[in-house]
């Protein structure tokens, strides 16, 4: 088998609008891991996710890495929230009703994910995070020098982290590779 | 590894896309943006130039 008939490049959209373009991992029952960014307003988190994505598709990873563009009118992450379950898809479609034209797509509920990356390349030195516990723990046993900063970012489906500064997508990276060994290990102690 | 030509191009383009395709009055969505990442997913010289001898 060529690697080329390995890897994928697959694009799905929800229907809250959100796309969702995977690098398919060795292992496609493991939930994806999703480096995001705003689709509808102005995201400095573009090429530090697309820079990931290039880097972790080319190793083919046990779980899929999947570009994620959040639909984002006027700035509000409608669908993050609608994908988190924090709002109905009927309530986005009734305040944005731009978005009835995804309803006929697969419902959020359908695209699970391992964790949830936003990986933002500044000009600042090195690199600082803040997530959850279980990515921050895994991004420190990587790169023990990041500072980690308090947050309240959360997610009821998935861990979530948020990376930035000049070393961003070197940090991202490692800990994405990192964790999806980590979800291969979990799920494979089920088998 | 570094981004190859094409992909530095694509990841410029749709990054100004990013900024400048201001959703229209109409629509609060970024339908040129979106539109981009489509093309972008489908297209097979974003395959070449992430994986050159992919397809060999």
């Amino acid at each position: 088998m060529s690697r080329a008939s390995a890897i994928l490049i697959q694009l799905q959209q929800d229907h809250a609008g959100n796309i969702y373009i995977s690098g398919t991992g060795r292992d496609r029952e493991l939930g994806g891991i999703a480096l995001t960014f705003s689709l509808d307003t102005p995201s400095l988190s573009v090429p530090g996710a697309f820079q990931s994505f290039q880097k972790l598709t080319d190793s083919q990873l046990e779980c899929d890495v999947i570009l994620l563009g959040w639909t984002s009118p006027g700035g509000e992450l409608v669908g993050r929230d609608v994908w988190d379950g924090s709002l109905q898809a009927s309530e986005a479609w009734e305040k944005y009703p731009d978005l009835k034209a995804f309803a006929g797509e697969e419902d959020v509920s359908t695209f699970a994910l391992s964790a949830i990356f936003d990986v933002h390349q500044t000009e600042d030195v090195g690199a600082t995070a803040s997530g959850s516990p279980v990515l921050i723990t895994a991004l420190q046993k990587e790169a023990p020098t990041v500072k980690v900063k308090d947050s309240s970012l959360m997610s009821k489906r998935a861990p979530v982290i948020s990376i930035r500064g000049r070393d961003a997508v070197q940090v991202g990276t490692k800990t994405v590779t990192w964790y999806s060994e980590y979800v291969a290990a979990l799920f494979g102690n089920f088998d | 590894m570094a981004l190859s030509t094409d992909a530095d191009a694509l990841l410029k383009r749709l990054q100004s896309l990013s900024f400048s395709s201001k959703p229209s009055s109409a629509s609060p969505l970024n339908t040129a943006f979106r539109d981009s990442l489509r093309d972008f997913a489908e297209s097979h010289d974003y395959a070449y130039a992430v994986r050159p001898n992919s397809f060999n």
